[in-house]
């Protein structure tokens, strides 16, 4: 005999199984097919030559460097500028009409679509600055692109550290500046990187706005500086699977790329989530 | 109000009133604290006697629509006039909290936290150190693990770890704010007893729910009640033979 | 140690009582002694020095008010507080007997009579009773207590024979009922004294065990 709350209990339990079974099942499926497609075509040689006979041989050695040189640049822009933009926001400024509207439009910028993000990369970095369509043009657009997402997750982060060290810091006759510094900083740090995570799978998945920005069609060598053109993982596969000379031949070498690319978003991810770790012990305990 | 205090008097609050926004959260409150001695603020919650704490060393700066109007004077000093160092002033008149809230870091680290912004010689930090977890009778108890994490202590541990940090940087005053509302009986007498030893050398003010810790270790006793003074005096007269009937009534329990 | 200054506070009342308690008995004693050579000087400072043991009394009071306003203690703590009180009533009580005696002193006539041997027996016995008493207090001894209360026996026995004693030999001589009747108030006065030191005994008894003894 069941009580009708026992009853309900049991089907909201089971509904919760149910949908987390699938979302389980969806990610093991992707990864399932992505592997078993994509592991016979990495090799040393996959990983580290440039693609031959119009993509259809050959490695993918500079789409590699391409997406880390992005990953790179994009994070020395963003990280510092969120992280600072997010301490303004949350320790400093007064509630107050201005504050609502960086507020605003900070959230409006999380919302943007990424392909207007490039052409906003077009019209500003490769031609009004005149960086042509470059490592710095493509960097710089996604850097803004993952703006919001770094400032949001550092504002949360600040925004969890408990009042009672700020209180304890000033009360000892410590500046507002140094306490934020000293301990309200280190305290946010896993919150901060949590962020930087995301932001980083971002810039390596993004394709629309380095297609405007400076990622070739075709460019099979190492880009010289970051004025050059260059491509990138998401780029190399969208080409190849949509406008390649021949796109069922070149069907391995595609699920080889996005292999590649969710290993080089998941390395990442670990190195952070280490570093997370890392503070994280630290400060608990 | 009396104001012939054996040791004299620390902080004299002449006339102070705050607003939190419109709300008028203590009126007209006038007081001396003397030197040398445990003064207690008791009264119901929301009475205004953390409030009146958090003035004697401005933490309610930090707070966003309060306003406060009145004297303070804190050796001499009036601590509201426009070129007084909130910073420096917060040096002298140190704080414990309610909750224990020592730094994630050793325990080390935790006391020379102070001195080392405040630019104390690399040198004379750990002298510093020790000398700061002696007074506040933790020296025994953690000077062979002085580089763990201060969270690892217990909660009795941590607040005398939060009060060696405040000595640390040398307060002429200190401002407890309910320090063993969090604690066991055992930690709260610890804390009580270190309280008493450290009024020889501070001037000590202590916000507390429980009457009883104000009876047992404070030499004076202020009552407060909806954002007034209601009685000062010496606390052996408050408990024994209050004058107000507001007092007595607080006092016995009989309140509301 | 945690609660020091309580404890030091304890530890002052337990001096109040065992000091006031000396001074008691020093005025019992000092009585006596000023009955029996008929020395008005002695007698004079007995009646004086009441004063200080009513300071005593007060300071008591006001240190045990003070324990329970501000230290709430309990258990033994509880029935040490509670014991000091009523024992130093009880002392109070004893030293106003002391300084009655030694105005009987100043009233009583020159000529001595003789059932002094059996007052004297009695005021060696209220004494040490009192005495012990003290002690007991002081080291919290329950037995020394009871030994102590058991002796009140004895007073109240020499009291009735020394009193029959007493008024058969004052209906036999005249002259002597002046004399012989502040005497029958002399022991009277000395059973209440062993009284009184009975009433600590059981108040020891009480601090000591929590057992509320009735030792008369």
């Amino acid at each position: 005999m069941f009580s009708n709350a026992k009853l309900n209990e049991k089907i909201a339990f089971s509904l919760l199984k149910i949908a987390m079974g699938l979302v389980v099942a969806f990610v093991l499926i992707i990864l399932y097919d992505i592997i078993s497609n994509g592991y016979g075509v990495i090799s040393l040689e996959f990983i580290t030559s440039a693609p031959r006979k119009g993509m259809t041989e050959g490695g993918i050695h500079p789409a590699i460097v391409g997406t880390l040189y992005l990953i790179t640049c994009s994070m020395i822009v963003a990280l510092p500028l969120g992280i600072l933009a997010a301490i303004y926001l949350t320790e400093y400024a007064h509630p107050g009409k201005t504050t609502w509207l960086t507020e605003m439009a900070i959230s409006n910028l999380a919302g943007t679509p990424s392909v207007v993000f490039g052409l906003f990369g077009l019209a500003v970095f490769v031609k009004y600055f005149g960086f042509g369509d470059s490592i710095l043009s493509a960097s710089l657009t996604l850097a803004l692109l993952i703006l919001p997402v770094i400032i949001r997750a550092s504002q949360e982060a600040l925004l969890t550290v408990p009042k009672e060290y700020r209180e304890a810091s000033l009360a000892l006759g410590v500046t507002k500046w140094e306490t934020i510094r000293k301990v309200v900083i280190p305290a946010a740090i896993p919150g901060i990187v949590t962020g930087a995570v995301l932001s980083i799978g971002r810039v390596a998945g993004e394709t629309a706005p380095i297609l405007l920005t400076g990622a070739a069609y075709f460019y099979p060598k190492l880009p010289g500086s970051i004025y050059s053109q260059f491509t990138a993982l998401p780029y190399h596969l969208y080409v190849l699977a949509t406008a390649g000379t021949n796109i069922a031949k070149t069907r391995p070498i595609q699920y080889g790329t996005a292999l590649v690319l969710l290993m080089i978003v998941l390395g990442v991810n670990l190195i952070a989530i280490y570093i997370r770790n890392h503070y994280r012990k630290k400060l608990q305990r | 109000m009396s104001d012939d205090f054996a040791n004299g008097t620390e902080i004299a609050v002449k006339g102070l009133n705050l607003w939190y926004g419109k709300n008028h959260a203590l009126h007209d409150i006038s007081i001396n604290i003397p030197k040398n001695s445990v003064t207690a603020f008791i009264g119901p919650s929301g009475c205004g006697k953390s409030t009146f704490l958090r003035c004697l060393n401005r933490m309610n700066d930090l707070i966003p629509g309060c306003r406060i109007e009145g004297d303070v004077n804190i050796n001499g000093e009036d601590i509201y006039s426009k070129d007084v160092d909130v910073v420096d002033l917060r040096k002298r008149v140190g704080m414990v909290f309610q909750k224990p809230n020592p730094f994630p870091m050793s325990i080390h680290d935790n006391i020379a936290y102070g001195p080392r912004i405040h630019g104390i010689k690399k040198k004379e930090i750990d002298g510093i150190v020790e000398g700061a977890l002696k007074a506040g009778a933790l020296w025994g108890e953690v000077s062979d693990r002085m580089g763990i994490s201060a969270l690892d202590l217990s909660g009795g541990q941590q607040q005398r770890l939060c009060i060696a940090r405040t000595l640390a940087v040398k307060p002429e005053v200190i401002l407890f704010d309910e320090p063993c509302s969090s604690l066991d009986p055992i930690s709260t007498g610890k804390i009580e007893d270190l309280i008493l030893k450290l009024k020889k050398d501070y001037t000590i003010v202590i916000v507390t729910h429980n009457m009883q810790q104000a009876a047992r270790i404070s030499d004076y006793t202020a009552f407060f009640l909806l954002g007034d003074l209601i009685e000062f005096g010496k606390t052996g007269q408050i408990f024994e033979n209050p004058r107000e009937k507001a007092t007595e009534d607080y006092i016995t329990g009989r309140f509301g | 140690m945690t609660r020091e200054q309580y404890l030091q506070h304890l530890q002052i009342l337990k001096r109040y009582i065992t000091e006031m308690g000396e001074r008691s008995c020093q005025s019992v004693s000092d009585s006596m002694i000023s009955l029996i050579t008929q020395d008005m000087e002695l007698a004079e400072k007995v009646i004086q020095k009441d004063m200080i043991i009513d300071e005593y009394y007060l300071k008591i009071e006001k240190c045990i008010s003070q324990l329970i306003a501000r230290q709430s203690p309990t258990a033994g703590d509880m029935r040490l507080v509670t014991s000091c009180l009523k024992i130093a009533v009880d002392l109070e009580r004893a030293s106003d007997l002391a300084v009655d005696i030694a105005r009987i002193t100043k009233c009583i006539e020159e000529k001595h009579t003789k059932p002094f041997s059996n007052v004297l027996k009695m005021s060696e016995l209220g004494k040490e009773m009192l005495q012990h008493s003290i002690v007991a207090f002081d080291t919290l001894d329950e037995e020394l207590a009871r030994k102590t209360a058991a002796k009140d026996d004895e007073v109240d026995r020499l009291f009735y024979v020394s009193q029959k004693e007493l008024i058969e030999m004052m209906s036999g001589d005249r002259s002597i009922i002046n004399n012989g009747s502040y005497l029958l108030f002399v022991l009277r006065y000395l059973e209440r004294i062993a009284d009184h030191a009975c009433n600590i005994c059981e108040s020891v008894v009480y601090m000591a065990s929590g057992e509320r003894a009735n030792l008369n």
